[in-house]
């Protein structure tokens, strides 16, 4: 962590003595916020880390715990340890992200797309089915774009939607057919 | 994942209660002293732009020291006034002129930036009040030791009143 803070003694203040500085909301809430962010910060990345694709997402909603917990803190009982109620608020913030992610991408993790199965050990990799992304020629040009902008550059329906000039919904339905006719594509060259 | 399983939230906490101590990137911190403390330089600004708009409509509806600059016949400081003579009707009306913009700040500003008025409400309530006192004087009004000083407690009590008011309830809302 690079960022300085001023010394004032709170350092050897308990995780639970921090939150009451902290709820109270004076000069030293600052401070005692920073404080828990470097007790608890790397934890919950590393925890958010394991759960979710990329470093980036993970930070994002590791902003979010926080926020979350600012948001909670009048609400936090200091006779009670902070530890699990800091889990609680980092569980349901991610648990909050999986449901938004099956929303809007009904279809599957559009981040799993590059673990499609490839090649069967009975089947020498060959032509379709030797890689997903040769798949993708064999869909209409739209759907294509719409899938490879979304896996492989990671941008959202919005985003899409503007470089493909059609509405956001219609970049979603884009890409759910795409990922569905790709799925058959795949299988039934596996099964024959 | 299962959502409502017990067993895995118990073994997630375990998991979360061993991780190894490490530390977040300096980005992630500064991106959340950002969006948690707003420079109160910065949120005064905003609440100065208000009052100054909000103040002046308001003399619409509750003329301050004589300034009644939409001539208006209806005016609350008439009410004010059958209701309990000149002095509360002072106090009423630095309470009025106060309380309007704050209670408008709770749609306009963010949660963070009322908690950051909240943390500063002597300072900020006391230089608002001040200054409104200072244009009412530039505009002509007739400002007069008693009234002024009563003028001045309804306006301080009616801006903490309402800054407490309105973090709380944003507060509830927001939780």
């Amino acid at each position: 962590m690079t960022t300085h803070r001023p010394q004032t003694g709170l350092d050897s203040q308990s995780d639970e003595e921090l939150m009451d500085l902290y709820r109270r909301g004076d000069s030293m809430a600052k401070t005692a916020f920073q404080l828990i962010f470097e007790r608890y910060g790397g934890r919950v990345l590393m925890f958010l880390s394991r759960r979710v694709p990329n470093s980036r997402l993970a930070e994002d909603l590791t902003q979010e715990v926080f926020f979350k917990l600012h948001r909670s803190k009048h609400l936090y009982n200091s006779t009670l340890p902070f530890s699990p109620w800091l889990f609680s608020i980092a569980r349901s913030v991610m648990l909050d992200h999986l449901k938004r992610r099956d929303l809007e991408d009904p279809v599957g993790d559009a981040s799993n797309f590059d673990k499609f199965p490839t090649t069967t050990e009975s089947q020498p990799a060959t032509g379709l089915n030797s890689e997903p992304s040769l798949a993708l020629g064999r869909l209409p040009e739209a759907q294509s774009e719409a899938i490879r902008l979304r896996v492989y550059e990671n941008e959202t329906f919005d985003e899409i939607a503007l470089r493909l000039s059609t509405s956001p919904d219609n970049a979603r339905q884009l890409f759910s057919r795409g990922i569905k006719k790709l799925r058959s594509l795949l299988k039934n060259k596996e099964d024959l | 994942m299962n959502f409502g399983n017990k067993d895995e939230w118990l073994n997630e906490l375990v998991e979360f209660s061993k991780l190894p101590k490490s530390e977040a990137p300096a980005r992630v911190l500064k991106g959340l002293q950002t969006r948690l403390f707003p420079n109160p330089w910065v949120v005064f600004g905003k609440i100065a732009i208000l009052h100054g708009l909000v103040g002046f409509f308001s003399l619409a509806i509750c003329e301050q020291f004589g300034l009644n600059p939409f001539q208006t016949t209806q005016s609350l400081t008439v009410w004010f006034m059958s209701l309990a003579g000149h002095n509360l009707c002072m106090v009423l009306c630095g309470m009025f002129f106060m309380a309007t913009t704050y209670l408008l700040a709770n749609v306009v500003l963010t949660l963070e930036e009322l908690e950051s008025i909240k943390r500063h409400e002597w300072l900020q309530t006391g230089v608002v009040c001040l200054t409104s006192l200072a244009a009412f004087a530039f505009f002509g009004a007739e400002l007069v030791g008693t009234f002024v000083l009563l003028w001045l407690v309804g306006a301080v009590s009616g801006g903490l009143l309402s800054i407490e008011v309105s973090y709380r309830l944003r507060r509830e809302l927001a939780a």
